[in-house]
């Protein structure tokens, strides 16, 4: 997906190859182990799916949506998967369940010193200052 | 797409960015319904197309970027 918070460092997506390093770069500064896949320049994927910078969704085996956050929640994932393994432990002993459907505000931590200071501060001072504008909130420490 | 890929790569994150995007991701997509099917590169060359899974696995999908 695109940069959030561009600044000097890390500039707006300006190419697709330039796009493809930012990722790896990316993978290698926050020792990301999963697969990661690359949206084209356009962000049709990233579009498509709701457009937040850090939001987190399960496909279920369906096919279908089975959770979507506006922000990740590891924890909360993980849960999820629990239970979604959990229905088909019931369903292999011959229980029965049937879906339904929650919608809940979840609280996530805001943003702090530390973050601000890793995420923004390597894009560069630009990105903290439009930050700083557009939200407010701590400076980077 | 109303955006073009210009207005999408913005360059200043600004208020209306921050709170529009709530809105859109709200208002968008929901638990229950179809997700929309992709076939795109890994870093390692490879292509996943989230229909290669159905019946298979679950998938989880976390976005992110540099900043």
């Amino acid at each position: 997906m695109r940069e959030p918070h561009p600044g000097e460092h890390y500039t707006e997506h300006r190419s697709w190859e330039q796009k493809l390093r930012y990722a790896r770069e990316c993978r290698e500064q926050d020792g990301i182990e999963t697969t990661m896949i690359v949206d084209d320049l356009d962000g049709t994927m990233h579009r498509a799916y709701g457009e937040m910078p850090n939001m987190a969704y399960i496909i279920g085996k369906d096919g279908r949506v089975a959770y979507k956050a506006m922000w990740t929640d590891h924890a909360e994932i993980e849960a999820m998967i629990e239970t979604l393994l959990g229905v088909e432990d019931a369903a292999a002993k011959g229980l029965r369940t049937r879906a339904s459907y929650t919608e809940r505000i979840s609280y996530v931590t805001g943003y702090t010193p530390e973050l601000s200071s890793h995420v923004l501060g390597r894009a560069g001072p630009k990105a903290i200052t439009d930050f700083q504008n557009a939200i407010g909130g701590p400076r980077p420490g | 797409m109303s955006e073009s890929a210009d207005e999408y790569n913005y360059a200043t994150f600004t208020t209306s960015e921050a709170r529009g995007k709530t809105r859109v991701f709200a208002n968008s997509l929901h638990a229950g319904e179809e997700a929309p099917d992709f076939d795109l590169p890994t870093l390692e060359g490879d292509r996943v197309r989230l229909s290669q899974f159905r019946g298979e696995k679950y998938v989880v999908l976390e976005f992110g970027a540099v900043t």
